[in-house]
């Protein structure tokens, strides 16, 4: 086996075209590397510049009325993970800015692709895009020419004459392919921990390792597909068509197949219609700027009772401030519901593409990528999900700085001090730890992990053609 | 060594070999002599077990080849019509990977030794065998059994396409890895190195051994004469 491993790299070694396409990717992933980490290093410290800057204007703004401040609101930046500029996943289409504030949750805006036609239409060229689809391709040439010129010149005879089994110089050749792949793997990715040493931790490290793994898993799958493929079929050139043609399907098609397929069968509603919904919702529950209104008269008695006065304006506290609270808390179960609904629409989606890749190994791995980046959908969501937890606390803060700080029912002109403003804490964001993230991605990991059985076992059962 | 008792094998509707027999004994170089599908590739193929009989009976030293294909080959080397191996690789490492895999591991100096024995000449054993002749990748192949310490040698038209002297030069190293002990068989169309060569002649036609001749009774002219008047 380590003969045959051997051979084949002195084999590439003197093949100048082989040394020339080295070189040439080589280059490729270090200058996308290189803009990748670049870009995401510019893009934290934008983040971190427009968070102090919005925290600085927060912190120094005039005493004022808690609701106004409420109105007045604040911007959360998504911080982006230190792997995004490996496999930039969804962040490129969702968004980086939010806008909190009382009363309503507003959509994450200002994405990279809505103010880029190309990134709109391709993506951004980064490295996990090299590893999985340049790669891989490379892999399927050098195997497929690797077992046909042993065929096609009748040296497999030779070979096997000469005490090789079959499955041993399939094996042998598969391995070394493989991990040849394995080692420019290996050099993208101490290239992107290279690149941010000075920002590594062990969750990134170990979150490195583990894309290492996957991805080294899909190029197993890769090179063993086209090795059985071209020992068996009876026209080595049709095993060379069939894993162009995989190459393609599951680059292309079946991602948009099973994308298309998960939306029909898990429909969103439009835009137009969720915004309906919410509106409807909202307009039939309480209005907290309306102190008339009869859903209010419950809350009104009960504060009036705990009190024991007669009217609101007799309240040591500001009723208003709870009024904003409560209207806040509805509106929070109308968004709940609805965002609810619709997390569970998108995740039913995501959990559909999950499990229709059982056929597209790539799919799996591209999720895996994304996922271990921290820049899949879930971490997106996650991201929203702990935004939105805070604009309530920080909604809910204000609105009983409004009621209990010192200030009567109806007097709007009340003013909280600075102190007060600089006391409410920042928004600290910390992504889905790595074991939470396995929860996730457990159903790709299986994916690939039967696949590279699978490979396994096609190469013990298959039989050189001569 | 070799023995091929009433073996027939039909490829479709073509019968590639019809109730054929052969023996050959240790140290014999035996040459089947035959038109283009006569038979003698289906041969060479059911000895190296690449393939199985439809009746009939295949051994090499006691071993049924197609039963039991590892230890058969452990003892034949092959040479092809065309030695098509790594091009890439000078002579001396296709040597030194060929051995390996045959589980032998040689010293350089060994593995020169091999390569010379059988004609190669020392300026072109450190060249890729993508600069060499035809006849010279023939020595290799050769070197490659030898080195092997193959007691059967089988060769598929292995002096096709070779300069006379080429061709000479091959006749003589089989003929010195027979007095080795080593049993050649040959599959040829070619009368005049056959008859140079071999110590047996058999004419196959149509899957049938049809004559079985002493090479050393018979002139190149009446070789000839009997060839044609056996298959035409």
């Amino acid at each position: 086996m380590k003969a045959i491993i051997w051979n084949e790299w002195i084999l590439l070694r003197r093949n100048p075209w082989f040394i020339g396409l080295i070189i040439v990717l080589i280059l490729i992933v270090g200058l996308t590397s290189y803009f990748g980490v670049a870009e995401t290093k510019k893009l934290i410290a934008m983040e971190a510049e427009a968070s102090a800057e919005i925290r600085s204007q927060w912190d120094n703004q005039e005493a004022g009325n808690p609701h106004n401040a409420a109105h007045y609101g604040t911007y959360l930046f998504k911080p982006s993970s230190a792997l995004t500029g490996f496999d930039e996943g969804v962040n490129g289409v969702v968004g980086k800015t939010l806008y909190l504030e009382g009363h309503r949750q507003n959509e994450i805006q200002y994405s990279e692709a809505s103010q880029s036609l190309q990134i709109s239409r391709f993506g951004k060229l980064r490295p996990a895009l090299l590893l999985q689809l340049i790669i891989p391709l490379l892999l399927i040439f050098l195997v497929f020419a690797s077992i046909r010129t042993e065929r096609e010149s009748d040296r497999v005879r030779i070979l096997l004459v000469q005490g090789g089994d079959f499955r041993q110089i399939l094996f042998g050749k598969i391995i070394a392919y493989w991990l040849l792949s394995v080692l420019f793997l290996l050099v993208t990715l101490s290239l992107q921990l290279i690149l941010q040493s000075e920002k590594l931790t062990t969750e990134v490290i170990l979150r490195t390792c583990l894309i290492g793994v996957g991805y080294a898993a899909f190029y197993w799958i890769i090179s063993s597909c086209t090795a059985y493929l071209t020992a068996n079929l009876r026209q080595a050139g049709t095993a060379l068509s069939l894993m162009l043609a995989c190459w393609i399907v599951w680059g292309v098609f079946l991602p948009k197949i099973s994308g298309t397929l998960g939306e029909q069968l898990y429909q969103l509603p439009t835009r137009q219609a969720f915004a309906d919904g919410m509106r409807a919702d909202r307009a039939s529950s309480l209005d907290g700027h309306n102190p008339e209104e009869e859903k209010l008269a419950a809350l009104k008695d009960s504060v009036l009772r705990k009190y024991q006065v007669e009217t609101v304006e007799e309240l040591p506290i500001n009723f208003d401030g709870l009024l904003m609270q409560a209207d806040e808390e509805v509106g929070n179960v109308v968004w709940d519901k609805h965002f609810g609904d619709l997390n569970k629409v998108l995740r039913k989606q995501k959990t559909f593409t999950q499990v229709s890749s059982i056929p597209n190994p790539l799919q799996s791995l591209q999720s895996l990528s994304m996922g271990l980046s921290g820049t899949d959908y879930f971490h997106h969501a996650d991201f929203m999900l702990k935004a939105e937890q805070y604009r309530r606390q920080f909604i809910k803060s204000l609105n009983e700085k409004h009621a209990y700080g010192g200030s009567k029912t109806g007097d709007w002109e009340w003013a909280a001090d600075q102190e007060f403003y600089r006391s409410l804490e920042d928004f600290s964001y910390s992504a889905i730890p790595l074991n939470q993230v396995f929860n996730i991605l457990w159903t790709d990991v299986m994916i690939l992990f039967g696949w590279v059985i699978g490979g396994f076992l096609l190469i013990n059962s298959s039989k050189f053609r001569i | 060594m070799i023995s091929l008792n009433s073996v027939s094998k039909q490829f479709n509707n073509h019968l590639a070999l019809d109730n054929f027999s052969l023996e050959i004994p240790e140290g014999e170089i035996f040459a089947l002599l035959g038109p283009n599908g006569a038979g003698k590739t289906t041969t060479i193929n059911l000895l190296l077990g690449f393939l199985s009989t439809d009746s009939g009976t295949v051994s090499v030293a006691g071993i049924e080849p197609f039963k039991n294909p590892a230890e058969a080959r452990k003892i034949i080397g092959y040479i092809p019509e065309n030695v098509n191996l790594y091009p890439q690789l000078t002579g001396l490492e296709n040597l030194k990977y060929f051995t390996q895999l045959a589980s032998s591991t040689y010293s350089d100096e060994d593995l020169r030794h091999f390569l010379s024995t059988c004609g190669l000449q020392k300026s072109a054993m450190d060249r890729p065998l993508g600069t060499y002749s035809k006849g010279m990748r023939q020595k290799v192949g050769i070197a490659i059994a030898y080195a092997k310490k193959a007691k059967i040698l089988l060769m598929d038209e292995p002096a096709s396409g070779l300069d006379p002297l080429a061709s000479k030069e091959l006749s003589d190293l089989i003929r010195k890895l027979a007095k080795m002990g080593t049993t050649v068989l040959m599959a040829s169309h070619d009368l005049f190195r056959v008859k140079e060569t071999a110590d047996r002649i058999g004419i196959i036609h149509q899957g049938k051994l049809l004559k079985s001749l002493k090479a050393a009774e018979v002139t190149a002219n009446d070789l000839e004469e009997i060839y044609l008047g056996t298959i035409v």
